[in-house]
């Protein structure tokens, strides 16, 4: 079996196997972006260096205000990988040698700072959006190319980071990915990196000739960070791996928000202000701001700042915008009349409008159909979250899912307790003969035919 | 038989009745999949003692310095045992240390059975 040993640094220090009792990470995606979850590592260290101790005012690292930065690391088989990026969320002193250390990801460090948010009519890209916030935060993104140019508008209000990355990822199907990348938050969608996975028939790269899969094909180049797909059987999967199944849902109803300028004129300030830069917020966004008693610094559509030179009256007035609401929904029987409580409702997705409204809910309302959830655990796997996984299971079937979630012990032995939400996998040829589905009576012939054409 | 331990480079004149050895395994993990088949990870194989040693009566002042040093407030020790063919050093923590008062007659106390676990630190094998 694989040797493993953990590895924790710091700037220029260096935990190592002697070092660390315990260590593990948390990692989780979301491939919709339903929520955009926070991965997470806990530590448990042994020093004597009292540049670790919390009492000590002149220590060099662990600066709470700095989020300090460490990198993990598992080194399998002599082999040095990256677990990921974290960042120190919280520290304590268990003794006088032992450190523990929560710490979160980028996503949690994008949790933790402040966006103003903003309103875009007409479009922007993905790129030019997320690049902001780079520049903002000083967070490093990296796109899938077929999504970079995907345009976006519609409000976010203020906010986080992470709640308008979230509501950005959410209204273009894309995800957003920080385990086991190099320092930097992979945004990209499923059916993208799908289409170049190097497997085959399933890599949409079938046969020449194909008009559907032209495209992919001739793609300029595949994308440096698509991964490739993983097989899982029991001579991998540890014991007591169950398979369950989640909650049924009938449909998906998606609120759409369609912004236009409006004429209405809304009081936003109006008081006593002191000598100064005043930052002041509002509770929907505005346009076309007029200031009296004071100059407006800078402005966006959900705040002003405003400076006042002579302390005394400041009023803030603004425009708003309209917002009209449409309900795009997606039901399996087709009409919305199932049990109201498997219906998911999306009221609060701002930068889904009505342009892509229709394809946001067809693309959760998917999402929800795939209700296997496979939990194993694995040894040292290579494969991380967010892969595409074939599984192998009882009666030669097959379950084709992406890893949403690994708890992963860092330090004994690198297993991982892995969840997979995924399906049946329906091979090509079973397809051919019409069998698409268990229970279709119509198809059941078929289904045996090759039995009776052996005999 | 007393000369055939040294712990933090001093010998004691204590005889020694019996000393046991065992090698112990310590692995990260030992699961099954679901073939059946077992995956582990192994630490190391660290050799373990059992040592009994004899009467006080021989050299009182030994067996009070062996005790002594047994229940010293230190966390490891640096113990030599003979080995197949020479010996064999390591850091070990002693535990399970325990004796018996046979009779004290006047200023002379007869002390047997005094026994001690010792644990090696580090794997002697990786």
């Amino acid at each position: 079996m694989a040797k493993t040993a953990v590895s924790v640094v710091f700037g220029d220090y260096e935990f190592t196997s002697e070092d660390i009792r315990e260590a593990s990470v948390v990692e989780e995606f979301d491939p919709m972006a339903i929520t955009l979850p926070i991965s997470t590592c806990d530590l448990l260290l042994y020093t004597e260096d009292a540049d670790f101790s919390i009492m000590n005012p002149f220590r060099k690292f662990l600066n709470f205000r700095k989020k300090q930065p460490l990198s993990i690391y598992e080194i399998i088989n002599g082999k040095k990988e990256l677990i990921g990026l974290y960042f120190l969320d919280a520290w304590e002193n268990t003794s006088t040698t032992l450190v523990e250390l929560r710490c979160v990801d980028q996503i949690g460090l994008l949790d933790m700072l402040p966006y103003d948010g903003g309103i875009w009519l007409t479009p922007i890209s993905v790129s030019e959006l997320i690049g902001q916030f780079s520049v903002d935060t000083g967070i490093q993104f990296q796109i899938d190319p077929d999504i970079e140019n995907e345009q976006i508008t519609g409000w976010i209000p203020i906010c986080t980071y992470r709640e308008a990355l979230q509501q950005i990822c959410f209204a273009i199907g894309a995800y957003a990915l920080t385990p086991r990348q190099a320092g930097f938050i992979k945004i990209a969608r499923l059916a993208s990196e799908h289409g170049v996975v190097t497997q085959g028939i399933r890599s949409g790269i079938a046969k020449t000739g194909q008009l559907r899969v032209w495209q992919r094909r001739w793609r300029p180049a595949q994308w440096e960070l698509t991964r490739e797909a993983y097989r899982f059987d029991a001579s991998q999967i540890g014991t007591g791996s169950p398979i369950t199944q989640r909650p049924f849902v009938s449909g998906i109803e998606v609120t759409a928000h369609n912004y236009s300028l409006g004429d209405e004129e809304k009081d936003l300030f109006d008081g006593v202000l002191p000598v100064g830069t005043h930052k002041i917020v509002f509770s929907e966004p505005m346009h076309s701001l007029n200031v009296s008693g004071g100059t407006i610094d800078e402005s966006g559509a959900n705040h002003a700042f405003v400076t006042v030179a002579v302390e005394g009256n400041v009023s803030l007035t603004g425009k708003v915008y309209v917002v009209s609401k449409n309900l795009f929904s997606k039901y399996i029987s087709g009409n919305g009349n199932d049990d109201k409580e498997s219906i998911p409702t999306i009221k609060d997705a701002t930068l889904v409008n009505n342009a892509n409204a229709a394809e946001v809910a067809k693309r959760i309302f998917d999402y929800y159909q795939i209700r296997l959830e496979k939990r194993m655990k694995l040894f040292a796997p290579e494969a991380a979250v967010g892969d595409e996984v074939f599984i192998a299971v009882e009666s030669d079937q097959e379950i084709r899912g992406y890893i949403e979630r690994m708890e992963v012990n860092l330090a004994g032995g690198f297993i991982a307790e892995t969840v997979v939400s995924g399906d049946v996998l329906i091979l090509s040829r079973d397809r051919y003969a019409g069998v698409c589905a268990t229970g279709q009576s119509n198809v059941l012939q078929y289904r045996f035919r090759s039995g009776i054409d052996n005999q | 038989m007393s000369n055939l331990i040294t712990i933090d480079g001093t010998q004691y004149d204590v005889p020694i009745v019996s000393m046991k050895r065992s090698a112990d395994d310590l692995y990260k993990y030992a699961e099954r999949t679901e073939d059946g088949v077992l995956h582990s990870e192994k630490i190391g194989v660290y050799f373990n003692y059992q040592i009994v040693f004899g009467k006080n009566i021989g050299n009182p002042a030994a067996y009070a310095a062996l005790f002594a040093k047994l229940t010293e407030p230190k966390e490891f020790h640096i113990v030599k045992v003979p080995d197949e063919t020479g010996t064999h050093t390591f850091e070990a923590y002693f535990s399970n240390i325990k004796d018996d008062f046979v009779r004290i007659r006047g200023s002379t106390r007869y002390i047997e059975g005094l026994s001690v676990n010792i644990i090696a630190r580090s794997p002697a094998k990786t």
